[in-house]
């Protein structure tokens, strides 16, 4: 094979042959050719001496990428279903936080119940239990206090009813002769100890249809009767 | 290439056509856009083009639009002209900059396509044929650019003062 080189191809045969891809007649070739042209051999000395470029860590690129982004409704799905199972996790924790129990000093009582005459009057006779009263805290619902109710081991009923919330549609529902026993005075009514199971079925009752998971609001005292 | 493939390689040849445009000159602002339309245009065209294919095309692609932005703002020029009034100043043998940097700056004075065979040759390890095929030139053109890009690299890091001793 004949090698012809010249200015108009010298550069890749230089290329070639710093590659070391020639074969040994067309180095040979090479050799010489550089020995007569001594421009060209300067030229090849350069090009052995340059640096090599080396990969620049420190660029990234930082734009979007097509096709990599996912749609915005199954995010949103994924994270529903997360918090759907955390609700069914916690949600029974919610309703039995015997920990959120928190003393209270002095209980209040009402001095103006909105339900009959006759409680009205018994209301001045009742003598408020004080210190050391824990309540239950507002995000207990009625059902732990039910389930505080009807215990095995039935604490004071004062420790485990306080608050009764917006029971102005009740009152029609409290019995005439609630107090001579146990009561709870509530912001529009008086309830005695053994209809409260049924008071509170009624409250939620009236309220399930809203979805109103109602608090007990009120205070408890006790009848000198 | 399917979509695993596509979502699988992207990230890291994403990375790579910034460095190989960047390179190529440009402001970053124009090499990131260059690499969205080049990503834009393979998740596009994925059906057809290979995996093995797929960083090539991307390079290609980023190549081409960034030479597309350069032409029309006309900054080839510009950015040669800066560079080599710059790189003239500095005639002391004083080292104004460190090595890594006076390598930026005398490949600031190559044309766009003698930095891109650079930077594929010696970064990405491309054989001339691809890098033929990326920048879409004769194996034989490439290797001339290359020989003309590493004497003319050369020359340029003596101006700055940098000869084989002093590397």
């Amino acid at each position: 094979m004949t090698v012809i080189i010249d200015k108009n191809n010298y550069e890749q045969w230089l290329v070639r042959y710093s590659d070391g891809s020639l074969t040994a007649a067309e180095r040979e070739a090479v050799e010489q050719w550089l020995e007569e042209h001594p421009d060209a051999a300067s030229e090849m000395a350069l090009y052995h001496d340059a640096p090599c470029l080396d990969k620049n860590e420190s660029e990234h690129y930082t734009g979007p990428i097509p096709g990599t982004s996912r749609p915005l409704w199954p995010a949103i799905i994924r994270w529903s279903a997360v918090a759907a199972v955390l609700v069914v996790l916690i949600l029974p924790f919610a309703f039995h936080q015997d920990d959120a129990v928190m003393p209270m000093e002095v209980a209040e009582v009402r001095q103006t119940p909105m339900v009959h005459d006759d409680l009205a009057k018994t209301q001045m006779q009742v003598e408020p239990i004080v210190a050391q009263e824990p309540y239950i805290a507002p995000q207990d619902g009625i059902l732990n206090v039910l389930d505080n109710i009807y215990a095995e081991k039935p604490q004071p009923i004062a420790q485990r009813v306080k608050y009764v919330d917006n029971l102005i549609a009740f009152e029609q529902d409290v019995p005439e002769q609630t107090y001579d026993t146990n009561l709870i005075v509530c912001d529009s009514g008086v309830v005695r100890e053994p209809e409260l199971k049924d008071f509170l079925l009624a409250f939620n009752d009236a309220y399930a249809e809203r979805s109103y998971l109602g608090h007990f609001i009120g205070t408890i005292i006790k009848t000198n009767q | 290439m399917t979509v695993r493939e596509y979502k699988d390689g992207v990230g890291q040849w994403a990375d790579d056509a910034m460095r190989f445009v960047v390179r190529c000159g440009g402001s970053r602002a124009d090499c990131e856009d260059a690499v969205q339309e080049a990503l834009a245009a393979l998740w596009s065209h994925r059906d057809r083009v290979p995996r093995d294919k797929g960083k090539a095309y991307l390079l290609s692609a980023s190549y081409r639009s960034l030479m597309q932005t350069i032409r029309h703002n006309k900054v080839v020029q510009q950015h040669s002209e800066d560079a080599q009034a710059m790189v003239q100043t500095y005639q002391e043998p004083d080292l104004m900059f460190d090595l890594r940097e006076a390598i930026e700056r005398s490949l600031q004075v190559l044309p766009p396509v003698q930095r891109a065979i650079l930077q594929l040759r010696d970064v990405e390890g491309y054989s001339y044929g691809e890098i033929g095929e990326t920048l879409d030139l004769s194996t034989d053109k490439v290797q001339v650019y290359l020989f003309r890009a590493r004497v003319a690299m050369r020359k340029q890091l003596k101006l700055m003062g940098y000869d084989s001793n002093n590397r």
